[in-house]
């Protein structure tokens, strides 16, 4: 199922970049790509919208970024998760998990 | 949601880095995206070309990431003032009126309401002071009207049987200033006596001190005084000692027992020194009035009670001992109780009210004009915003634009307002005259500036407001339609202009009457023949000390010596003395009887004004002599017991006859001198009966006020005078040095004050007035544009289109010169007291007026007609 590119509300994409630094610091193509990689390309965004996205993570105080040299000995601007990042993370996923585990009981049940 | 804020703000200044580091990543991105696409494979522009896809559009993310990083508000607000601005200076002119206009309302607005409102609304400094009033009893018009006040016998009356009042006090204020000596030069102070009672009713306490007791009150008890806090600060340097400090005031010893607070300013900010009003209990003087009653209402009792309570006890001042002839002949039996504040401002009170309606006027006549412009802005622009509307721009965003323009040139004539307001503040309080109280408690209030700022500034945005609405409504399209045409909104617009410019000239009209009336009465007033010469005459006071100088002989001939002396002076050709000089203001009258017309049972004596004079008075005043001579030395070394009377007393006692011989309460007349003003340049002139320094009684003369003739500069002799008078006397202080053509001046200014604000107002509604009509004629003109370009094609006179167009603006200058003339007749009353020698309906004022009005208006109309009628038919026609 192929949704579309704009389709992805900000709140969703955010929980996704956050979760996606959770296990280390990446530059805005390699948590781009990590992104499709692991909704396994039934996410198609657009790549640059991660961008603003990651400024208003900053904005909030959740990730960090500071300038880099990549694998590819690039200099980039890489992006970690602070700790009150991780915090809010895992409210995030609590959040997620309550709404989900709520809406499948909703629609378990028989009309 | 602060952090966040927070981040915005620094990114406010580090917009261009942010920028170029949103530029090097996205570099980046792109380069490693394509890198990954060639390690899969892809040729070089494919892999290029499939990086930008899956990035999507670049800049979409910059705008994106843009909006992320500011204030989103802040720069629509920016990007909109800064088109606003743009589009005000295009129009510089409009936008430089409106800010003047704006300017002018607020400015000129605050600083006369600061003024007035500072005298007239700020709350005197007492405790429950509007429970505080005057009483006097009310005396028959034929003795002058103005109430009296109370002898010792009324006072304890009144105080003994009233029930109204909670307390009853009395005052005096001494006519005559006492004089301070020792700790410096001597110095005049004016003081004022206050019972026990009437300090305790006024509740104000010392800063220091304590105030008087009651048994202070009482004939014998150790004479105290207490200061004002400008004299202890400034004669004693604020020390800390005064308190049981004696000073000799009148070369009597005098212990302070108190300072008051800064301000006291009771019964008038004049006063510098309090003692303590001695009545006897046991005096027998009833006829001798002279304290003036103060009243304190008790709680829940009102005026009305206080006047029946008031009245109902003068009546019966026969109980007190009163002769008949004073009830009957004296009071008419009525009570003047007015509230305390009234008797100090009082005077003041109707030329500051007379301003606050002038300046009212011109704030009507500046937001009228500035809704006026407004609308006309709106007007040429209603094709442009119908374009706009019709192109799909959001009408919230065409309003927001316009409001923000409105907004811009309200702010930018506010700020100007304000500080106009400060200035005129200043500028007013330095040019007002002396004579209006609590001058120096005056400056701008945040409330007068909020609320004129407020009314202008809303003037300016809501006729900013509504055009702009109605523009951008579905109506407007129609304007297309019909190519700006004869649309209905214009043409209410139209009217509404229309009705605001006949407004304006009738203010104006208005404005420009009254000041033509001052203007009338101010001229009349100098054409006034005084009576005596001002010019080339120096005035100067001098009040010696009694103690220093054998009774009166002694100051008597103090004065002969020291007038010898200055006639001595070069440049002096006469001088002489006199106890009041014309026109200070100063009172002093008694009763008089006259020997060739006795008095009829119950008739009450005369009352004339009294006045001691040297010799050489008359001639240094330049006072014409009608009948008989004036004083010489003997008169008053030998006491002769000789006078000298006015000219209108003879003229109304003995027309036809000399007056010379005759007796007047024992005195004889010498001579018959010219009239002279002396209350007033715009009053009656009084009956004078003039006394030589001593006369047959034992009577004599004190503080004089010295009049000098000099054939230089009288200035110029000042120098020369105070060492004479410090030679002869080190203790005798001179005050109000002045020229007679000072004094004459000062006596006028308050008329010239009142005169020149209103030619000021009126000069600025005659400006506006004409800026408006200006400012409509332009507009109908350039709606009839090409209706005047086809008539012109078709061959019209030029001449004749001109005449079109200035009966439109003369036919409204016109309407509202009638409507003004009939208000301005219906006002007039207001300034009649004002007015000299110039009735308030003064036709030549009236008529003058009009004619200057609407030669204003032809000449403003007629600028816009000779525009038009030059305007290549050619041009006309095109301008769809």
């Amino acid at each position: 199922m192929n949704r579309l590119k704009n389709d992805v509300p900000y709140g969703t994409l955010d929980l996704m970049i956050l979760k996606t630094l959770e296990r280390g610091p990446l530059h805005g193509f390699g948590l781009a790509r990590r992104i499709e990689q692991v909704s396994e390309n039934l996410v198609k965004l657009n790549q640059g919208s991660v961008y603003p996205a990651l400024l208003r993570l900053q904005q909030h105080g959740w990730i960090t970024a500071k300038w880099g040299v990549s694998e590819t000995n690039r200099r980039a601007k890489f992006y970690s998760l602070t700790r009150a990042g991780r915090k809010q993370l895992r409210s995030e996923i609590e959040n997620w998990e309550r709404t989900a585990s709520l809406m499948a009981r909703f629609l378990a049940t028989e009309p | 949601m602060l952090r966040r804020w927070l981040h915005k703000l620094v990114a406010l200044f580090r917009r261009r880095r942010l920028d170029e580091e949103l530029d090097e990543e996205i570099r980046a991105h792109l380069e490693m995206a394509t890198e990954e696409n060639l390690r899969q494979g892809m040729g070089p522009r494919e892999a290029r070309l499939a990086a930008r896809r899956s990035f999507g559009g670049v800049d979409q993310v910059k705008e994106h990431h843009r909006d992320v990083r500011r204030f989103r508000w802040l720069d629509d607000l920016a990007q909109n003032g800064r088109l606003a601005l743009r589009s005000l200076l295009k129009d510089l002119g409009f936008a430089a009126v409106v800010i003047l206009t704006l300017a002018v309302a607020i400015g000129a607005n605050t600083a006369i309401f600061s003024v007035t409102d500072g005298v007239l609304r700020r709350p005197l400094s007492y405790p429950d002071e509007d429970r505080i009033v005057t009483v006097r009893a009310q005396t028959r018009p034929e003795t002058g009207g103005g109430g009296t006040s109370f002898s010792d016998r009324g006072f304890w009356h009144f105080v003994n049987n009233n029930r109204s009042f909670y307390i009853f006090a009395v005052y005096f204020t001494q006519s005559a200033p006492f004089t301070l000596t020792g700790d410096g030069d001597p110095l005049e102070v004016y003081a004022a006596a206050l019972t026990a009672s009437a300090f305790d009713l006024l509740g104000v306490l010392p800063q220091r001190g304590r105030l008087p007791t009651a048994e202070e009150d009482l004939p014998g008890a150790t004479q105290v005084i207490l200061l004002s806090d400008g004299l202890w600060r400034g004669r004693y340097g604020s020390d800390s000692a005064i308190i049981g400090r004696t000073l000799t005031v009148n070369g009597l010893p005098f212990e302070v027992i108190g300072v008051m607070p800064a301000g006291y300013d009771f019964p008038n900010p004049d006063i510098d020194v309090w003692s303590p009003l001695v009545l006897d209990r046991a005096s027998e003087n009833f006829s001798g009035h002279y304290i003036e009653g103060l009243g304190k209402r008790a709680a829940g009792s009102t005026v009305e009670s206080e006047i029946v309570d008031a009245e109902g006890l003068i009546s019966r001042f026969g109980e007190a001992g009163y002769p008949e002839e004073w009830l009957t002949g004296g009071f008419d039996g009525s009570a003047k109780v007015t509230p305390l504040k009234e008797t100090i401002v009082g005077d003041s009170r109707q030329p500051l009210l007379i301003l606050l309606g002038t300046v009212g006027f011109v704030l009507m006549i500046a937001c009228s004009n500035v809704a006026n412009l407004m609308l006309v802005r709106a007007e040429g622009r209603t094709r442009e915003s119908a374009v706009r509307l019709a192109l799909g721009s959001g009408r919230r965003r065409l309003i927001q634009q316009q409001m923000i323009e409105s907004a811009l040139l309200a702010l930018i004539g506010g700020a100007a307002g304000v500080l106009l307001a400060f200035l005129g503040t200043r500028l007013l309080v330095s040019l007002a005259p002396a004579s209006i109280p609590r001058l120096g408690e005056i400056g701008i209030r945040g409330s007068t500036l909020l609320f004129t700022t407020g009314l202008s500034v809303s003037v300016g945005l809501l006729f900013g407001l509504l055009p702009a609405l109605r523009s951008s409504s579905a109506k407007s399209l129609a304007v297309l339609r019909d190519g700006g045409r004869g649309s209905t909104v214009g043409r209410e617009r139209h009217r509404v202009r229309s009705a605001l410019v006949v407004t304006q000239v009738a203010l104006a009209l208005v404005l420009l009457v009254g000041s033509g009336l001052m203007v009338r009465s101010f001229q009349e007033l100098r054409t006034v023949d005084p009576g005596f010469q001002a010019g080339g005459l120096l005035t100067f006071g001098l009040r010696p000390l009694r103690t220093k100088y054998e009774g009166v002989e002694g100051i008597a001939r103090l004065y002969d010596r020291l007038i010898e002396q200055l006639e001595t002076v070069p440049g002096v050709l006469v001088a002489g003395g006199i106890t009041i000089l014309p026109l200070t203001g100063g009172r002093g009258y008694q009763t008089r009887l006259i020997e060739d017309f006795p008095l009829a049972d119950g008739e009450f004596p005369p009352v004339f004004h009294i006045r001691r004079a040297t010799p050489g008075y008359f001639a240094a005043m330049g006072v014409s002599v009608v009948e008989g001579r004036t004083f010489n030395q003997d008169d008053h070394n030998l006491r002769l017991g000789s006078i000298v009377i006015s000219n209108s007393l003879k003229q109304k006692y003995w027309p036809e006859v000399s007056a010379l011989g005759k007796r007047i309460s024992g005195a004889t007349v010498v001579g018959v001198v010219g009239d002279v003003h002396d209350s007033g340049l715009d009053t009656e002139v009084d009956e004078f009966i003039y006394h030589p320094m001593l006369d047959s009684v034992g009577g004599g003369v004190v503080a004089m006020t010295m009049v000098v003739r000099t054939e230089v500069d009288p200035v110029s002799i000042v120098p020369e005078t105070r060492r004479l008078i410090g030679e002869l006397d080190a203790d005798l202080p001179i005050t109000d040095v002045r020229s007679m053509s000072e004094v004459v001046g000062d006596s006028l200014s308050r008329t010239i004050f009142t005169m020149s604000l209103l030619t000021l107002a009126a000069a600025m509604a005659l400006f506006l007035g004409s800026v408006g009509i200006y400012g409509v004629i332009s507009y109908i003109v350039s709606q009839r544009t090409s209706e005047i370009g086809v008539r012109l094609a078709l061959g019209a006179d030029s001449t004749k289109v001109r005449r079109m167009s200035l009966m439109q603006g003369m036919r409204l200058a016109l309407a509202g010169v009638v409507i003004g003339l009939l208000a301005a007749a219906a006002m007039g009353r207001l300034l009649t007291s004002l007015l000299y020698g110039v009735s308030s309906f003064d036709p030549v004022t009236f008529v003058g007026g009009s004619l200057i009005f609407l030669a204003v208006a032809a000449f403003a109309a007629v600028i816009p007609a000779l525009r038009a009628s030059r305007i290549p038919p050619a041009v006309a026609l095109q301008s769809t």
